[in-house]
């Protein structure tokens, strides 16, 4: 505003003094006006990036919207194509059920795999004996999961105990199936008159698969190529009873053996065995109130006595008796002079010693954790080495002496190499996959003389420890 | 004018730098015209703050057709009357006439520095009295534009300036006076 004309003095006064008022405020006024204004807005860089980040976010939210929508549709379609294909897909299953059921085991359902495991873990064989009063019998597979596969039957007639008919069981195969219990084979036993009222029994034997069969049929592969082969340890002890074809009486003792047996299983459930060992022989040998000589030359008995010792010379040997007891006794009261007969009974040990290579075919009836065996065959025995001892001398009922001698001469007429016969039977004890424990009842009889008109045969128990060779690949 | 326009842009983008930059260029000349409308410098710095916030607010609606320091002069005189009409011992008609008698004059002040003295007499009168003093002296409103900005009377607006100008002459006539 201008000054007006009719401005007084004193309005002139003051606006020509403060209308140019200048005045500087304090410093920190700007700090306080800048803390109360608004935050200024994001730059338009920010602004740019916020647009293109919620674009993106919208187009990511949006496709992913959209695909999702369309996997939805695909699907829905695809389950609409499956309802419609039901039918079709329930007869491949049925297809598929019944390839498996023929191909049985090389198809496997996964169901069943658990059972296969133990099944392959577990190779077993079953064994079933029938008693029937016709020629007709039957024995119940109690294995109703897979069809059996016998190999063969063995009649044995109970009248007159004798082996009577040996059938090939793969040539009949006449297998009613009974349901849940399994499968029944029809056998006809030949030889047998069905009106007869005769007893008979027959054994049935039932090859289940084995573990190197199980393995073949799955992988496809030769059974023979599966490596079944094992290492046996074992170790026996036996009752040995002589045989005598003369005069001597012999008290024989127990044996013992231990050795080592490649297996190896050539057909199923059939092993052959062979393998080194060593076995000796305990024989007690009891030389009673023989005549012998003091000091006598003759060659085959008597005794020479000089100084303390006493040389025994018998039919079973040269003794060499190192005693001063006995020169003691013999000089108390007993005028004996060298040539002099008088009366001694003996008391002898002989230890055998053989080595032993054993061929054995074994059979398995029964292949679980418990399985069940049967085993035969022979061991050659080859002589090594023998100890006789003389433990006791006798006269007159008294005892001379017990702590006798050392061999001085080794046992006439041993068999440097014989042939024993071997028998068996026993269980099986699986240990692991690999691993199994064998206990068998066994029988030995020799076939030729081990020593002076003597066979022996024994009664004992043997024990073996085998483990399954590594597969190679 | 185009260092003005430039600020001016800055300002409305509430670009701080350029808020700065105008507050530096008119702060003196605002807060000159805040201590004519406040009692004392404390509330005149208010006063400025408050005038700011309100430029930088508003500044959208200024048009760079008139003068920016003519335009934030008259911001700032609207804040000055809502500043002192939102005050609570605010009186635009004074119930005491006797200020003047308790009025003491400055003579060294009034000698040497005799804008601030003249300043220290117009903030010691009474509110209603420097209001209408200033609106009609220093920015040059008609009686009629007072009465409606202060929703009173010509009348009351030309008595307020009287009673005003014979204040501040009897201030003037004391700082004068040689009988000290």
């Amino acid at each position: 505003m201008k000054q007006g004309p009719n401005q007084s003095k004193i309005e002139q006064f003051f606006h020509k003094t403060l209308r140019a008022l200048r005045r500087e405020p304090t410093d920190d006024l700007w700090m306080r006006i800048e803390a109360d204004l608004p935050h200024p807005p994001a730059s338009s860089f920010w602004q740019w990036r916020s647009w293109l980040s919620l674009a993106v976010l919208l187009m990511i939210v949006g496709g992913s919207m959209v695909e999702y929508l369309r996997l939805r549709r695909q699907l829905s379609g695809l389950q609409t194509t499956v309802a419609a294909q039901d039918h079709l897909i329930h007869g491949l299953r049925s297809e598929v059920e019944l390839l498996s059921q023929a191909n049985w085991p090389k198809i496997i359902d996964p169901s069943q795999k658990t059972q296969l495991d133990e099944q392959l873990s577990e190779p077993h064989k079953q064994a079933g004996i029938d008693i029937t009063s016709t020629g007709l019998s039957s024995s119940p597979i109690f294995q109703a999961t897979k069809p059996p596969k016998p190999l063969s039957v063995f009649a044995f007639d109970a009248k007159d105990f004798n082996l009577s008919t040996v059938l090939d069981f793969s040539q009949i195969k006449i297998l009613t199936d009974v349901g849940n219990a399994g499968q029944l084979p029809l056998v006809a036993t030949s030889g047998s008159n069905p009106s007869d009222i005769s007893v008979s029994m027959t054994a049935f034997e039932y090859p289940a698969p084995t573990l190197a069969h199980l393995k073949a049929d799955l992988l496809g592969i030769d059974p023979h190529k599966i490596n079944n082969t094992r290492v046996e340890i074992y170790a026996g002890a036996y009752q040995t009873y002589p045989k005598l074809s003369g005069n001597n009486f012999f008290d024989w003792n127990l044996s013992s053996e231990m050795g080592v047996n490649l297996v190896f299983e050539f057909l199923p459930n059939w092993d052959f065995a062979i393998g080194v060992g060593f076995s000796e022989m305990i024989i007690d040998d009891e030389l009673s109130e023989e005549l012998l000589y003091a000091g006598a030359n003759e060659p085959t008995l008597g005794v020479s006595l000089s100084n303390y010792d006493v040389d025994l010379k018998t039919n079973y040997g040269d003794f060499y008796l190192r005693t001063q007891l006995v020169s003691q006794r013999f000089g108390d009261g007993n005028d004996l002079e060298p040539g002099d007969p008088f009366l001694l009974s003996l008391q002898m040990r002989e230890r055998i010693k053989h080595v032993n290579i054993p061929f054995t075919l074994r059979y398995r009836l029964h292949w679980g954790r418990y399985g069940l065996q049967l085993k035969a065959g022979v061991i050659q025995r080859f002589l090594y080495d023998e100890v006789t001892r003389v433990e006791s001398v006798y006269t007159n009922q008294s005892r001379l002496y017990n702590e006798v001698t050392y061999v001085q001469r080794g046992l006439d007429d041993l068999n440097l190499s014989t042939m024993d016969a071997v028998f068996g039977a026993g269980v099986n004890y699986r240990l692991s996959s690999r691993h199994n424990l064998r206990l068998d009842g066994i029988f030995i009889q020799s076939f030729e003389e081990v020593y002076r008109q003597t066979k022996p045969y024994a009664f004992g128990l043997q024990l073996g420890f085998q483990s399954r060779l590594r597969q190679k690949n | 004018m185009n260092s003005d326009l430039k600020i001016l842009k800055g300002c409305r983008k509430g670009d701080r730098k350029a808020q700065n930059q105008l507050y530096q260029k008119y702060k003196a000349t605002l807060f000159g015209v805040c201590l004519r409308y406040s009692r004392s410098t404390a509330e005149a710095e208010d006063l400025l703050q408050e005038a700011f916030i309100r430029i930088f607010t508003d500044l959208y609606q200024y048009q760079p057709t008139g003068a920016l320091g003519a335009w934030m002069r008259k911001v700032t005189v609207n804040v000055a009357l809502q500043f002192l009409r939102r005050r609570k011992d605010f009186q635009l008609i004074p119930a005491d006439h006797r200020f003047l008698q308790r009025y003491e004059p400055e003579f060294e002040v009034f000698e040497q520095n005799r804008e601030e003295a003249i300043l220290r007499m117009v903030q010691q009168l009474p509110d209603g009295y420097r209001l209408v003093f200033n609106l009609h002296v220093m920015e040059g409103y008609t009686h009629r534009e007072i009465a409606n900005k202060l929703s009173i009377s010509e009348n009351t607006s030309k008595s307020q300036l009287h009673r005003a100008k014979a204040a501040l002459k009897v201030m003037v006539e004391k700082n004068m006076s040689t009988d000290r």
